[in-house]
């Protein structure tokens, strides 16, 4: 064993002490002492650490209705999700294989664990398992935060997936299906007359023969932004809204709030595809809460006045430091940042 | 600065170039066995130097670091011929280990973890899958398993190892074996 692997071994086997349930201010002074023992044993576990932390980006892929709390009723399967075939992510690169790894470790494995617990899970995977030989054609694609994807589908069809997006796609010889779950996607759909190309989200639905556009789903809002063509919006049960160029829908169950953009704003909107915000004169708490959609590191107004101010300007999405050195040498704001946090106010 | 906000700082800026050094220094050692030793040292000399002074550009620090480290080594060795002798002084590193974006881009950190993930040994993925994916704790983990809480620390803790190590070689592991490849050809020069 080199002395590399001996010491990444211990720094690994205090990580994971550290990540138990048990954890001491005893054992914590030990940890301390070793890692005041040599540098070389707090790289070692930094860098372990860091791996770990960022292994929390694996949570994207939990299951959309996700057993995470165990009381899952035995009757789950909804209207809404019955309607959505591809749920189950079938040929998903990604959670497919966690489904798999479910049903997997469901069936042989060591079910020795409380049937309660067990009941629930069940229920879920159940449902999945239905609903995945159903249809296969689902595809499921997600991005992590701060990320951005751009997907070609078969019909020639482009979308871009912002930040902590995750949607399924079904093309067939007959329709094409996009199902919205979470975050943004810029739509450009190439023009087939004979196959209506459909987003759903929630209860929402836009049908459009080809045209650009953008969607964002902010729980059950969806904020519809058309670039190009036409489309047609319909939320719950109704009646159906047309949207052309510029127009900028908000719709929320049973309500669509439609407002028109100018080619500045509408420009402005769309720069997430280069990776970037434009703010036109918008509070800090609402630049705040873009930018908090890009970054682990979240951006904290900590008092109402300072999320009063007024901010303008091109910005990179990812990089909330900058923003948040700009804050403070341009408005003399107070910033204090912390691993995971950056904390501004008016005063210190 | 304190070893705790200097250990952030590490972080964020040193250990994000994983990636570049692990291919700089297998381009420019032979015996792989020992590039983590040498990973790990680089590291430790880095951290050292960061208590005294943060350089400006975090990279090219990094290496630096590690090119002084392998002509410290090569010396030791003495058993260096001429010509590794002269292929240690040209230790420059090349536009492609100074462009980080070019790798990063290439897969996704999602994919890279979730192909660390595949790539465990069923129970390890398992417990890291449970603890990762669905958020569980360590003895929830336990629970739903039906196995003890020190089985799960130690599963932690071999996860966590080759994770890193994923992460650091991820979507460069075929560059390394042509970097290695190049290396041994330009040796033959």
């Amino acid at each position: 064993m080199t002395q590399a692997c001996d010491i990444d071994a211990q720094a690994a086997d205090w990580l994971a002490a550290r990540d138990g349930d048990d954890w001491t201010v005893a054992r914590q002074q030990a940890l301390e002492a070793w890692l005041a023992e040599s540098t070389a044993h707090r790289v070692a576990y930094l860098r372990l650490k860091a791996a770990w932390q960022r292994a929390d980006r694996l949570q994207v892929l939990r299951p959309a209705q996700a057993p995470a709390a165990p009381a899952v009723p035995v009757s789950e399967p909804s209207s809404e999700l019955s309607s959505e075939p591809g749920r189950a992510t079938a040929n998903a690169p990604l959670s497919a294989r966690w489904v798999d790894w479910l049903r997997n470790w469901l069936s042989p494995g060591p079910v020795a664990a409380g049937m309660a617990v067990m009941a629930g899970l069940l229920a879920l995977v159940v449902g999945l398992g239905l609903r995945l030989d159903a249809a296969s054609s689902g595809q499921l694609h997600a991005t992590g935060v701060g990320e951005r994807a751009v997907l070609a589908l078969r019909d020639g069809s482009r979308l871009t997936l912002n930040t902590s997006t995750r949607l399924r796609t079904e093309i067939s010889a007959d329709q094409r299906r996009v199902w919205l779950d979470a975050g943004e996607a810029y739509f450009e759909v190439a023009h087939d007359p004979g196959r209506p190309f459909v987003v759903l989200s929630g209860n929402h639905r836009i049908t459009v023969l080809g045209t650009k556009f953008s969607v964002h789903r902010d729980g059950d809002q969806l904020r519809v932004l058309v670039v190009e063509g036409r489309v047609e919006l319909s939320s719950g049960a109704a009646a159906a809204t047309l949207l052309t160029k510029a127009d900028n829908a908000l719709a929320s169950p049973g309500l669509v709030r439609l407002s028109h953009e100018s080619a500045q704003g509408l420009d402005a909107n769309m720069r997430w595809l280069e990776g970037k915000l434009q703010f036109d004169g918008i509070t800090l708490e609402a630049a705040a809460r873009q930018f908090n959609r890009y970054n682990q590191k979240q951006l904290l107004i900590t008092d109402a006045e300072a999320g009063r101010i007024r901010i303008g300007g091109t910005f990179d999405a990812n990089n909330v430091e900058q923003f948040a050195r700009l804050l403070h040498t341009g408005f003399g704001l107070n910033v204090v940042v912390s691993n995971d946090v950056i904390r501004v106010a008016l005063k210190p | 600065m304190t070893d705790e906000e200097l250990g952030r700082w590490f972080v964020d800026q040193v250990l994000r170039v994983e990636p570049q050094l692990m291919r700089f220094l297998r381009r420019n050692w032979r015996e792989s066995d020992e590039v983590d030793d040498l990973r790990q040292e680089v590291y430790a000399r880095a951290f050292d130097h960061c208590r005294r002074s943060l350089p400006e550009s975090p990279l090219a620090f990094v290496l630096s670091v590690a090119k002084h480290l392998l002509i410290d080594r090569a010396r030791r060795k003495q058993i260096v011929s001429i010509e590794t002798y002269a292929d240690i002084e040209a230790l420059e590193p090349t536009v492609d280990e100074l462009s980080p974006e070019r790798h990063q881009s290439a897969r996704s950190e999602l994919q890279l973890l979730q192909l660390a993930l595949d790539a465990l040994p069923e129970r390890c993925r398992q417990v890291v899958a449970l603890r990762k994916i669905e958020g569980l704790s360590q003895r929830e983990v336990a629970a739903r398993l039906g196995i003890t809480e020190d089985t799960v620390e130690r599963q932690v803790s071999k996860g966590v190892r080759a994770l890193a190590k994923a992460l650091a070689d991820g979507g460069t592991a075929i560059s390394a074996e042509q970097a290695q490849a190049s290396a041994a050809n330009r040796r033959q020069l």
